[in-house]
């Protein structure tokens, strides 16, 4: 946090009550729009960059003009460093309650941040009311936001991530990642879209 | 780092933008313990048609035809051209070192990754 008396060069201000969740579209992190929106059209973008957008597009399975909501889904994680904190599980937990994995969803996996925020979940309930639901829950670790060991995407899987990181082949080569909330990325795996 | 003044070889072309250290060297390769070995890895995934990890000699894989640096003389560059944001995403020392042991000595691109060029 900043001293009170700290100097700003810019201030901007961001409604943020207003914002729509956020999901990406393409393989870059800024490739995104609001869950109520669509995929941009290549004439949104400078010259220099229709060839990445067009390739993005081409990797992602997914065409200009073309909305997020309703897509299906193969597999959903909810983990990594960025967004598996206490707070998130609580968030998850609480979407999940009473509710099942859409049968559709060959895999939802929740990997808490850290081995004390999995101990800390487990004294908390949070772990029965996530694995009631139909998730998988995993000790810590990178798991599929690096997809370097047995939890990754096959060719062509699109998942709902909660990391950061949204490159060509990250959770698994050819594998189609949509960055988004814990919370959104809980409520697809329900509804397998 | 080897210091020199002047530099004149073969520069091969990376003709796109925002190239992440996943596709520099890609993930199941850090699970080597050395620091060198890794330039036969380099750009594993579009280098190489066949899938490839560290168990699998890279002798035995299908080397893609339409990749430039596997074609000659790119194979034996030392400058790569690359666009905006190389070497963007994760920090990963070992996609240094997988340009380092291809040969590339020089790399320039108009921007690069903030970890990536510390």
């Amino acid at each position: 946090m900043s001293d009170d008396d700290a100097h700003f060069n810019r201030v901007k201000h961001f409604a943020v009550d207003e914002l729509v969740p956020q999901v990406t579209w393409g393989t870059s992190p800024e490739m995104v729009t609001g869950i109520d929106g669509r995929v941009p059209e290549l004439s949104n973008f400078a010259t220099g960059s229709k060839d990445s957008i067009q390739r993005a597009l081409n990797y992602m399975g997914l065409k200009p003009g073309q909305p997020l909501k309703g897509l299906s889904i193969d597999k959903v994680f909810v983990g990594s460093c960025t967004n598996a904190r206490i707070e998130d599980l609580r968030m998850v937990a609480s979407v999940v309650k009473g509710s099942k994995v859409h049968r559709s969803v060959k895999q939802a996996l929740i990997v808490p941040g850290s081995g004390q925020l999995r101990l800390q979940a487990e004294r908390e309930g949070l772990d029965s009311t996530i694995r009631d639901a139909g998730f998988e829950w995993q000790s810590a670790g990178c798991s599929m936001c690096l997809g370097m060991n047995d939890d990754r995407l096959s060719e062509g899987e699109r998942c709902p991530c909660t990391s950061n990181r949204n490159f060509e082949g990250r959770q698994g080569k050819g594998g189609r990642t949509h960055l988004m909330s814990p919370v959104m990325a809980a409520a697809a795996a329900l509804t397998g879209e | 780092m080897e210091a020199f003044k002047e530099h004149t070889r073969v520069v091969v072309p990376f003709d796109r933008s925002n190239v992440d250290t996943g596709a520099i060297l890609p993930k199941q390769y850090l699970k080597m313990l050395e620091k060198t070995g890794f330039g036969g890895f380099l750009f594993d995934d579009e280098r190489h048609l066949d899938p490839g990890d560290v168990e699998i000699p890279v002798d035995e894989r299908r080397k893609n035809p339409d990749f430039i640096p596997n074609l000659s003389p790119y194979n034996c560059a030392t400058i790569l051209l690359g666009r905006a944001s190389f070497g963007r995403g994760s920090s990963r020392e070992h996609a240094v070192w997988a340009l380092k042991d291809f040969g590339i000595r020089v790399a320039v691109a108009s921007s690069f990754g903030d970890i990536f060029l510390q």
